[in-house]
């Protein structure tokens, strides 16, 4: 897969079915809805310290960050949808994506909520993500797949993005 | 004691509380990247980037790092704008 950026427009070519799938399944692993993805990607203001103020934070500071977040997520959906297919399925088809560089914050966000969640629901450590730790099962192995790969291209957009 | 200086009391400890100087926290954990991190301490607290590098490391480094100090609104909404970068950030009460 080939990332090029211009003024107006990025666009991801050369994408093969393999790497497709891992870009279809952004917004999927970013709306996990296990437990563990939520309490990561929605935390308390305290933490547990103080209950009533994590209380009011769930009621009035939450809705308005899951809005924001199901915001950036819609936006990706959107573009996803916009993959265009070359090649037959006999000799292998090559998919781009092209979208606009305004959406790109959008695009951060949500890689790093899939990350995160995959990361949470996998119970991903330090030692996983430096390779220290190599004995995956196959599931935990494509998370630490698809984690490395979106902080790839989230690296690569943080080059050329401010937040 | 009329009902007033209940009233009265009950509102000078609440005022007292929110006085109180408030940390707002940042946490570690293994997934977020440490370029991101930096420079969601420059959009937020517009730090220059030796001082949110600074900040990344410890918090990459010890597990956390105070970020900020000060009045409980403010922190309030720096945790909130923290959150919506997906940064685990709390607030505590300052030693």
């Amino acid at each position: 897969m080939k990332i090029e950026w211009t003024e107006e427009h990025v666009v991801f070519s050369e994408i093969d079915d393999f790497m497709l799938d891992v870009l279809q399944k952004i917004p999927l692993n970013a709306a996990a809805l296990d437990d563990k993805v939520i309490s990561r990607i929605y935390p308390t203001l305290t933490d547990g310290v103080d209950e009533d103020a994590d209380e009011d934070w769930r009621e009035h500071v939450m809705p308005g960050l899951s809005e924001l977040f199901q915001t950036h997520m819609d936006v990706v959906i959107k573009d996803l949808k916009q993959i265009e297919k070359e090649g037959d399925e006999k000799e292998g088809e090559i998919s781009t994506l092209t979208f606009p560089a305004s959406h790109v914050r959008s695009w951060m966000h949500t890689l790093n909520q899939a990350r995160l969640a995959l990361g949470a629901l996998h119970d991903v450590t330090e030692d996983d993500i430096e390779g220290r730790k190599k004995d995956h099962a196959g599931e935990k192995s494509f998370a630490l797949f698809q984690i490395e790969i979106y902080g790839l291209i989230l690296s690569l957009m943080l080059q050329h993005t401010e937040l | 004691m009329a009902d007033s200086d209940v009233l009265i009391e009950e509102q000078t400890k609440t005022d007292e509380s929110l006085d109180v100087p408030w940390n707002v926290v940042v946490h570690n954990d293994p997934i977020n990247l440490m370029d991101y991190v930096a420079k969601v301490f420059i959009r937020v607290f517009g730090y220059t980037k030796q001082r949110a590098e600074r900040h990344m490391m410890e918090v990459h480094k010890k597990g956390r790092s105070i970020v900020w100090t000060g009045g409980r609104e403010r922190a309030e909404l720096y945790v909130q704008q923290l959150h919506g970068f997906l940064l685990q950030a709390t607030i505590e009460k300052s030693r």
